[in-house]
């Protein structure tokens, strides 16, 4: 079943001759539970892809359709509806908020939706992501490597359609990077979770399901691997 | 709502510096409103004491042939709280204050009491003699009687409205620039909550809450400060003797001097504010809401910008070049950082250089409107008569006076009686006023000039003629009748049509009821066309000549004492002198009776009185006006300082950069140093020409103000003002420059490495 399914999607940045076609008729579908990565050179245009993929950045033109919602069809507050709950995005700089410790960072969505967020669920995934003694520290108190695993947990608290993360491990040092791919596999094979990860990293996409290759907004390689 | 509320809470808790900025920048205009509202409804209180001191009743009836039983009738009327006898057919009565209309309720009163009224509303009473009554309408406005009353209130209250809420359109530029910042600092957090999920109305309601939240406590907090300074600055008035001034030495000040707050105006004050602090918060919620959450998350937002063309070789540059680029790179870059910076600064330049303007204005003319319209204040006491005859003052006069030991300063003066400045009576007599020199004819005796000043005129004429200056003429009188000036046009000398009048050299006879015949000689009415050799001219600094403000005073010297005598007769000398410090006026006016025992042609008049309180009312001008400008000050200043310590913090990571490349402490304020001087210097010229064109604004306003016949702009130098609005940009450099330091002194104590990993 395709959970993810990107038709022509157009993006493009500048005018003239720094025009910059950060997507170009960009189509693709990912399945349910697939992990897939989305690779290529600095500018290609995958965080972009990323972006649009998110509901943060609107495409020039085509759909993302996410279990079959058409998410540009969506109202402004429907479209606020579906990035908490039906996407969960993970930065390279982590983005988590300083103001509020991990636990509630990681119920931010819920706590958005004026509802009680599931105690049981947070503490699994602190479990799962090795945060329960960090639950009550601020961002400020952990390293970038808990500080990546809590923006993980943050995009997986409402349970999501798809997780899309950008350059996970791009600040993060190899050992960290280790432990925070290892986390994303186990979850994607434990939760059955899909994912679309884009990195830069070839060690990263070969853990991966697939890997889709983005060159000048347009896809060029898209390749399963063993 | 919930979730907004507490995430608000929590940025407040956890950013304390911007909370303690947008606290004080709300409490510091809370404090000027609530200033200005709290001063209107002291004033509106004190007349209104004023006017009851003087005349506490409402109306007061003239009518003949009243009886106790009219009397009783009027006072048992629906609207009529009281009346009362006062003297000889003369009553004065009170509504009740849910009276509607005055008139009918008098009316009906009257009736009441058994008066008539014709088809013409005449009221006449029993014995047919007609009955006469005239409202108070000073207390009845002030007490809000009567729906006239009420509607002028209405009208009043809405123009002085309309006035507050220009100035506190100011001040919600602190308010709109404290909510900017704070919201700017966090822009990536507020894309951060949209992209995981928040809506834009969760946005608007974090910050709207933020809002709220300050408001309760800056609200009440700026209100209490604001009423405290409102009344530091009534006692300190009252304690100047303004009240004394005020009433005119007329009634009792410690019945009328009352400090008032009113509830109504400070819940207007209150809630004006609040309004102005959610629309600040709203105005900013949809600016936070309307950027890309893209751009904004991005943390090197800033830095992919490409150039449109590929920058030339350039020369390697020294580093003050460098300093000075990249500080013309950091204030360009961000337009809009720059443009709220700038706009920011500027406007808190406009807000003191306007104030202390208007303070210089409202002090000038003040004086103006004194030395116009009330007496001559050059001195405390003049003694002079009418130069019918003698004009000159005796020697043991000058030293009787000075023996007394209880006057100082005691000088002949040359001083004009009545008040010459009158408003233009035609069109062509403002047609004689359009010059750009102001100056009234003085005439007098020419043995008394040269007695006086000398030969030598302060100014002579032929100055004047060189440098080409038009004189401005108004009316004046000459033997207490208008005389027109005809013709200035060769300076040299002044031609007046005067009318006078002199006993007929023809007798004329009169017959009484028993057919006596009475001889008598009439008065008859003269016109002659006199001409007058100008013998000088005095300026303004030759201050015993200075009886009004007029710029330059034409010394028309009659040497025929005969004609001058004649035609001049109002004009006489005077002596001028002062009380010494601490001297008693009463014990001094007993002096002057003893004195002026030995000199009765001459007249005694004891200005010091007046004096005192025109110089109290002058000081009370200058304490009400500064007391605004530190306030405005405050806020300016507060503005300023939270515009460029936010805009410093928010460039901690880039700071950080910069000294991981080996930027030392004192290279990162050199760059401060040279961008804070940018700052100043584009507000400074920002400022300069808003400023100015309000000043030209004001001053053509003021042209049209007449008072006396004079404008007040005439009196008001503009060019005394351009050094307030010069004084700003050294003012708004050194702020910025202590505000640019500070934080960066913070900075610099932490981690380059934390800095740069900031989120």
């Amino acid at each position: 079943m395709e959970i993810l399914e990107v038709k022509n999607l157009t993006k493009t940045y500048g005018k003239g001759e720094s025009l910059i076609k950060a997507a170009d008729s960009i189509s693709f579908t990912v399945p349910k539970g697939q992990m897939a990565a989305v690779v290529g050179a600095s500018g290609s245009g995958k965080s972009t892809l990323l972006h649009i993929i998110g509901g943060v950045e609107k495409p020039e033109s085509g759909n993302v359709l996410v279990n079959g919602t058409d998410v540009y069809s969506l109202s402004e507050k429907e479209l606020a509806a579906y990035r908490r709950t039906k996407v969960g995005l993970i930065y390279q700089f982590y983005n988590l908020l300083p103001i509020l410790n991990v636990s509630d960072n990681i119920t931010l969505p819920t706590f958005m939706d004026e509802k009680k967020p599931d105690e049981k669920r947070l503490a699994e995934l602190l479990e799962l992501l090795g945060l329960s003694d960090r639950a009550s520290h601020l961002p400020s108190q952990l390293s970038g490597g808990q500080q990546q695993r809590a923006a993980i947990a943050r995009a997986l608290f409402s349970s999501p359609d798809i997780l899309l993360a950008d350059e996970p491990t791009g600040n993060l040092d190899s050992k960290s990077s280790e432990e925070i791919i290892t986390l994303l596999r186990t979850t994607s094979e434990q939760l059955g979770q899909t994912m679309l990860i884009v990195t830069h990293d070839e060690k990263i996409a070969a853990r991966c399901d697939r890997i889709i290759t983005v060159s000048d907004g347009r896809i060029v390689g898209d390749e399963v691997t063993s | 709502m919930k979730s907004t509320a507490s995430l608000a809470m929590k940025y407040l808790k956890y950013m304390k510096r911007q909370t303690i900025f947008s606290l004080l920048s709300i409490t510091a205009a809370v404090v000027v409103i609530t200033f200005i509202f709290t001063a209107v409804s002291t004033i509106f209180v004190c007349c209104k004491n004023i006017e009851y001191a003087k005349n506490p009743w409402h109306a007061s009836v003239y009518a003949e042939g009243f009886t106790d039983e009219a009397l009783n009738a009027v006072k048992n009327s629906e609207d009529i709280e009281n009346i009362e006898k006062i003297g000889e057919n003369n009553y004065v009565l009170r509504y009740k204050t849910d009276v509607y209309d005055c008139y009918k309720a008098t009316d009906n009163a009257l009736k009441n009491a058994g008066c008539t009224v014709d088809d013409y509303g005449k009221i006449f009473s029993k014995t047919g003699t007609s009955v006469t009554y005239y409202l108070n309408d000073s207390l009845l406005f002030f007490e809000q009687v009567g729906h006239i009353a009420k509607a002028n209130m209405v009208t009043l209250l809405a123009m002085i409205y309309i006035v507050i809420l220009v100035i506190i359109f100011f001040g919600r530029f602190v308010i709109d620039t404290a909510f900017e910042i704070s919201s700017k600092e966090r822009s990536r957090q507020f894309a951060v909550l949209r992209s995981v999920g928040a809506s834009k109305r969760h946005i608007i309601g974090i910050i709207l809450h933020e809002s709220v939240y300050l408001s309760v406590i800056a609200i009440p907090l700026g209100m209490l400060l604001g009423v405290g300074a409102s009344w530091v600055v009534y006692e300190m008035v009252k304690s100047a003797g303004f009240f004394e001034a005020f009433a005119q030495f007329t009634v009792d000040t410690s019945t009328i001097a009352e400090f008032s707050v009113s509830p109504l105006f400070l819940i207007i004050a209150a809630l004006t504010c609040f309004v102005w602090v959610l629309l600040s918060a709203y105005a900013t919620a949809a600016r936070v809401n309307k950027s890309s959450i893209t751009a904004t998350i991005r943390v090197d937002a800033e830095a992919v910008k490409l150039p449109k063309k590929a920058a030339k070789n350039q020369k390697p540059k020294t580093a003050k070049h460098i300093t000075l680029k990249l500080a013309l790179k950091n204030v360009t870059r961000n337009k809009k950082r720059f443009a709220v910076s700038v706009v920011s600064i500027s406007l808190s330049m406009i807000l003191f250089t306007s104030f202390a303007y208007f303070t210089q204005t409202g002090k000038a003319s003040a004086e103006a409107f004194i030395n116009l319209s009330a007496y001559d204040f050059s001195a405390d006491i003049n003694i002079g008569m009418i130069a019918e005859e003698d004009t000159t003052i005796p020697p043991k006069l000058e030293a009787d006076l000075a023996g007394s030991g209880m006057f100082t300063d005691i000088q002949p003066v040359l001083y004009l009686f009545g008040d010459i400045a009158e408003p233009p009576v035609s069109d062509d007599a403002s047609a004689l006023i359009n010059g750009s020199l102001s100056c009234r004819v003085m005439f007098v005796n020419e043995n008394t000039y040269n007695m006086i000043t000398g030969s030598n005129p302060p100014v002579p004429y032929q100055t004047l003629a060189d440098e080409n200056k038009t004189v401005d003429v108004n009316f004046c009188h000459i033997g207490r009748e208008k005389v027109r000036i005809l013709d200035l046009d060769d300076m040299s000398s002044v031609s007046i049509n005067c009318d006078y009048y002199e006993k007929s050299n023809t007798p004329e006879y009169t017959e009484d009821e028993n057919g006596n015949k009475e001889q008598y000689y009439p008065t008859v009415w003269l016109n002659e066309a006199l001409s007058f050799d100008i013998a000088g001219v005095c300026d303004t600094a030759l201050a015993e000549y200075k009886s009004s403000p007029y710029t330059f005073t034409l010394i028309a010297a009659e040497p025929n004492t005969e004609r001058y005598n004649k035609y001049l007769s109002c004009h006489g000398e005077y002596i001028h002198f002062n009380l010494i410090d601490g001297a008693d006026n009463d014990s001094a006016e007993a002096v002057l009776g003893k004195i002026g025992e030995s000199y009765d042609r001459f007249s005694f008049e004891n200005y010091y009185l007046q004096r005192k309180s025109a110089n109290d009312t002058l000081f009370s001008v200058k304490l009400i006006g500064y007391s605004l400008i530190i306030l405005i000050s405050l806020i300016a200043i507060i503005n300023a300082v939270n515009t460029i310590v936010t805009g410093i913090l928010n460039r901690r990571r880039e700071f950080a950069v910069l000294k991981s490349l080996g930027m030392t402490k004192s290279g990162a304020v050199r760059l401060v140093t040279v961008e804070c001087a940018l700052y100043a210097a584009i507000s400074g010229i920002i400022a300069l020409a808003v400023s100015g064109l309000l000043l030209l604004l004001t001053s053509q306003s003021m042209n049209m103000m007449l008072v006396d016949g004079t404008t007040l702009a005439s009196v008001v130098s503009y060019g005394e003002l351009v050094p307030y609005a010069l004084i700003t940009i050294p003012a708004a450099f050194v702020i910025c420059l202590i505000a640019a330091v500070i934080p960066l002194r913070i900075i610099g104590k932490a981690s380059i490495a934390d800095e740069i990993r900031q989120f």
